[in-house]
């Protein structure tokens, strides 16, 4: 292996408001490595490959690229300077063909000014894609393409211009078993090639799998760089969550109540079958990748979309549920993954978000709202849940993550509602407020409320559910007690093979 | 003495900080910029003319401006909602246009001709509620379409001409006074409070901010976003035929485009006084400096024999500038 370093940095700043997104980061990537950085999600992986990639500009600290101190303006510069960054979210324009896609910005000129060549367009990608030892016809329209498909296309772009190294976030999340393993050949083949690839994930295997060396992020500061040969799961573990796994996962629950919420074969909106029973004093949780129905499903209990067949049964009484303020009478709550989006109402305070949803119970003489009562409850609940936050009048934006998460739980516990689906409660929140969420979540549990909570991160979901499904292509295809359920029995059942996927669509 | 002159340079500091404090409060409140803005204009006019700054002269400017008020009062708790209806101006003539009709043709009483003109902007209301909530479709490009049907109608029922009305029963809605004061700036205070107290205080007024800030996260919320949308069409609605309304006792003649044209100025009145055009942001009190500065600038120009049509310029420039200056503040348009 070259020593050669391509690119570092050196004191590395990000500050957001509210929080420091990089403290301090020292990395260097030497020509020909694979480079690993690990780390929870909100640990700074994101905000480091956005400053690589020009997108933020850092605070403070230098970046250097073969020895000198240079700057990343925009993502073009970044470009020119020979670094690619290849998105979680992939960035193909979906109407347009493989092989402009891959040659967008740099299409061969034909005879007239301003023609494209098409005939050498077609050949150029497909010797490309050659290359790869893919089948890919170039002339086909990008939204075709399988998730797999578009992010080798992605990184065929990218290899048509000249590059030093190349950035790739969580490039696994969205594929299967045998398109990561392509991918992982792909990669070694760039790297031999005396490419530098930065490799952003908090997938453990993976990182014994591919990288030589391994840095690892937490709440934005570095916690040490080292080589793979020199360390193990259980220690990279140990440094994601600076914590020992009890900590990390409070439980402290009793037995399971009666049930409170029941689905029998509930179906549409690209869910199929769906059995579910939810128990007083108990996490049941479900598993799945991108892409496997979880938040379709969670929408259609929630009735922002409704099913087409089944039924939902509630306290033992069968009920309808096809708008969230029917879900709401019924005693759900609901906690969106999408917080900014789909949860925080931005331009309010935090006291407004909190009880934007049981206003009716502060109405007085059919008209005003009760302003003292919902400052008291709004107290109550601030110092409950712990909420920390200089007063309830402040902007819900200018909390952090984990606080607006936990106002998003006050508001649904002001409703009353015994049954919370959580989708991702800890996504884009820091380490502590995680385990602030857990130990919320075992409270709430023994206070006799029924939780069904989704997530892709598979340690926190076997740490603290009770009973864990899996979904793929819209169905359960697993269920395990909390005592049966492991990695490797999750991801069998999570994983779609492509042709088991497709007959489901059909 | 030594002691005692000490102390009291200790207070002046303390009160000149709590006065300092005071000013800082008012500048970064809402509304505030636009209060100093239409002082700014008073004393420009008073300055130029000596016929504006007479008790008469100021009534005259509230007179003109009550129905813009009224009307943009509607028009903001709709924008606050995230709800946009530029079929306001044809929505007035067509409720002024029955309400004059039942009262020649049908002799109806002229309390009851009122009520069923404000019930015919209600149904107005009703019917773009329902295109936009129901049928989803672009409100700008569902509001123009019904803009041209309900003027085509008011326009259908009275043969395109004009009718006089002379009725006392309709003279107090905008050509009375009361004790001296116009009766149409009455209708504009009250309009005004009860729309202030809703929004402000009201369990209504708190969803229409959460809606028009984020509709997705009010109705993961629970909130009935598409009821609470389709009444606020309503709301907006019912503020245009009030408007109507006044107009038609004010001139005492039923002429079916009466209106037309004035939307805009309703919608950018509301803009000027701080109102989000994406929603979730507004108060009562910026849309009353909005029209109030809109009112004195028009007034205000007469008095110096400028040009009428340079007043439509000022308009439009103090709007512009006023929302490039928030723009600035907030950070602008993406």
């Amino acid at each position: 292996m070259a020593s050669n370093v391509i690119l570092g940095t050196a004191g590395l700043v990000k500050v957001f408001p509210g929080v420091r997104a990089l403290d301090d980061i020292d990395f260097e990537l030497r020509e020909g490595e694979i480079h690993a950085i690990l780390g929870e999600n909100g640990a700074g992986k994101s905000t480091l490959i956005k400053i690589l990639g020009g997108v933020y500009k850092p605070d403070a600290g230098q970046i250097l690229m073969e020895g000198k101190s240079i700057a990343i303006p925009s993502p073009r510069a970044a470009q020119l300077l020979g670094i690619r960054v290849i998105h979680q979210e992939l960035n193909l324009l979906p109407l347009l063909s493989v092989a402009e896609n891959i040659f967008l910005g740099n299409l061969p000129d034909g005879i007239l000014p301003g023609s494209i060549d098409w005939k050498k367009l077609r050949s150029k990608a497909k010797e490309i894609l050659e290359h790869f030892q893919t089948k890919i016809d170039p002339c086909i329209k990008a939204s075709d393409l399988t998730p797999g498909e578009q992010q080798l296309v992605e990184i065929a772009q990218a290899l048509t211009s000249d590059i030093k190294l190349l950035i790739m976030d969580e490039p696994s999340a969205a594929l299967n078993d045998t398109e990561t393993r392509k991918l992982f050949v792909l990669l070694k083949q760039m790297c031999a090639e005396g490419i530098g690839i930065v490799y952003i994930t908090h997938k453990i295997n993976e990182v014994f799998e591919i990288a030589h060396r391994v840095t690892v992020l937490r709440d934005g500061k570095k916690v040490d760089t080292l080589n793979i040969g020199d360390t193990n799961p259980s220690q990279l573990v140990q440094m994601m969550v600076g914590r020992s796994l009890n900590e990390m996962y409070p439980r402290s629950r009793s037995e399971p109540g009666e049930i409170l919420f029941e689905t029998r074969n509930l179906t549409g909106n690209g869910i199929f079958d769906i059995n579910l029973k939810l128990r007083a004093g108990q996490v049941t949780g479900i598993y799945g990748l991108l892409g496997s129905g979880r938040t379709k499903l969670a929408h259609t209990l929630f009735g922002v979309v409704a099913a087409s067949s089944g039924d939902i049964i509630v306290n033992g009484k069968k009920v309808k549920i096809t708008s969230p303020h029917q879900a709401k009478q019924n005693g759900l709550g609901y906690v969106p993954a999408e917080r900014k989006a789909e949860a925080l109402i931005m331009p309010l305070s935090l006291l407004k978000n909190l009880t934007i949803g049981s206003l009716a119970k502060y109405t007085r003489n059919l008209f005003f709202i009760d302003e003292t009562g919902e400052k008291d409850s709004c107290v109550s609940w601030m110092k409950a849940l712990e909420i920390r936050s200089p007063s309830y009048n402040v902007n819900i934006g200018s909390l952090s993550g984990g606080n607006q998460q936990k106002v998003i739980f006050s508001r649904w516990l002001d409703t009353q509602a015994k049954i919370l689906i959580l989708n991702e409660p800890t996504r884009g929140v820091d380490v502590g407020a995680k385990v602030e969420i857990y130990k919320l979540i075992d409270d709430l549990c023994n206070k006799g409320h029924a939780i069904l909570m989704f997530s892709s991160e598979m340690p926190e979901l076997l740490a603290i559910a009770d009973y864990i499904m899996v979904m793929k292509a819209g169905r359960i295809t697993g269920e395990f007690a909390y005592d049966e359920a492991t990695q490797e029995k999750l991801m069998e059942c999570a994983l779609t093979d492509a042709s088991s996927a497709q007959i489901a669509y059909q | 003495m030594n002691s005692i002159g000490s102390t009291e340079s200790v207070k002046q500091t303390g009160l000149r900080k709590s006065f300092g404090d005071l000013l800082h409060q008012l500048v970064a409140k809402e509304g505030f910029a636009l209060f100093m803005a239409w002082i700014l204009l008073l004393i420009i006019f008073t300055a130029t003319s000596p016929y504006f700054l007479n008790v008469r002269n100021l009534l005259n400017i509230g007179r003109a401006v009550a129905i813009m008020g009224v009307v943009s009062t509607g028009v903001t708790i709709g924008l606050i909602g995230g709800v946009f209806d530029l079929s306001i101006a044809a929505v007035a003539d067509l409720s002024a246009v029955v309400t004059g009709l039942v009262f020649l043709n049908f002799g109806f009483p002229p309390l009851l001709a009122i009520f069923i003109g404000i019930l015919v902007g209600l149904v107005c209301g009703l019917i773009n509620g329902t295109l936009v909530t129901r049928l989803r479709i672009n409100p700008i490009i569902g509001t123009l379409g019904t803009a041209l049907v309900f003027r085509g109608i008011a326009f259908l029922l009275t043969g395109g001409t004009s009718h006089a009305i002379n009725s006392e029963g309709f003279r107090w809605l905008g050509r009375q006074e009361v004790f001296g004061f116009p009766s149409a700036i009455i209708v504009m205070a009250v309009v005004m409070v009860s729309a202030h107290i809703v929004l402000r205080y009201s369990k209504f007024g708190r969803n229409t901010y959460a809606i028009g800030g984020n509709p997705l996260a009010s109705r993961l919320a629970g909130i009935n976003v598409d009821r609470h949308r389709m009444a606020l069409f309503m709301v907006v609605a019912a503020s245009a035929s009030l408007g109507g309304l006044i107009m038609l006792s004010k001139i005492g003649t039923l002429i079916p485009n009466a209106n037309a044209g004035t939307e805009l100025n309703m919608i950018s009145a509301a803009i000027l006084g701080g109102t989000a055009l994406a929603g979730g942001g507004g108060t009562i009190v910026g849309t009353l400096m909005g029209v109030l500065i809109l009112g004195t600038l028009s007034n205000g120009l007469v008095m110096n024999n400028v040009n009428v049509y340079w007043q439509q310029i000022a308009a439009g420039v103090a709007l512009v500038v006023a929302v490039g200056i928030d723009m600035l503040r907030t950070g602008g348009y993406r």
